[in-house]
């Protein structure tokens, strides 16, 4: 069995469904070592992506293949209520968080995946969150 | 749901086998359960690179839509808090 646990987020899955190199060659290289998650709003927003394209049931499609490869990392009771709270912590420094971001970060921290994006900007209000290279 | 369901001799030695593994692996009880899910999860990601059929620019656009949409969501959200101050 995988050692590492990564999460990919939905931008990096985005960019391999459409065959990017960068985002290819990062996750050949995961898929090596790594359990390969992504959590259940990546799963919504690859879904949203698919309905809004020409060609809907051939992405759904894939979005299903792709999802049945991988572990899905639920929200928690947990891990929305810890989001909450820095969500309103940072909102009180005036940080202007992103809900999607604290809520995706947190639940990956929280579970103990590293998680592995082509915006590492976005998360960085997350402390402690590890970013794959 | 749990589901009763029978397999041959043969693939429960199999799916044993691979449970005793992990077993191994994890220093902890697996049950078979997770081995079945093991082995579902175990398909690689590697051939679903492009699979989706959709022209740079439709993945663009799709993309920053995805993005104004959480902005907005939270552009709405932020008004309501402000309102109810």
């Amino acid at each position: 069995m995988k050692q590492d646990k990564i999460c990919i987020d939905t931008d990096m899955l985005q960019d391999y469904l459409l065959n990017k190199k960068k985002a290819v060659e990062t996750i050949a290289e995961i898929e090596k070592t790594a359990d390969c998650a992504t959590t259940a709003l990546s799963v919504f927003e690859l879904f949203c992506i698919a309905e809004q394209t020409e060609k809907p049931d051939e992405n759904i499609k894939v979005v299903e293949d792709l999802i049945e490869r991988m572990t899905i990392l639920q929200f928690t009771s947990a891990s929305c209520k810890q989001a909450a709270k820095l969500f309103t912590e940072l909102q009180k420094l005036s940080k202007k968080p992103e809900i999607r971001d604290i809520l995706v970060g947190v639940l990956i921290k929280q579970q103990n995946y590293i998680i592995a994006t082509s915006d590492k900007e976005r998360y960085k209000l997350v402390p402690g969150l590890k970013i794959y290279k | 749901m749990v589901k009763t369901i029978k397999i041959s001799d043969e693939n429960y030695s199999w799916i044993s086998k691979i449970a005793g593994k992990l077993q191994q692996e994890h220093g902890e009880p697996v049950s078979i359960d997770r081995a079945l899910s093991y082995v579902h999860k175990s398909k690689e990601l590697t051939e679903l690179a492009g699979a989706w059929h959709m022209p740079d620019k439709e993945a663009k656009k799709v993309k920053t839509e995805l993005k104004d949409r959480w902005a907005a969501y939270l552009k709405q959200y932020l008004a309501k808090q402000k309102k109810k101050k």
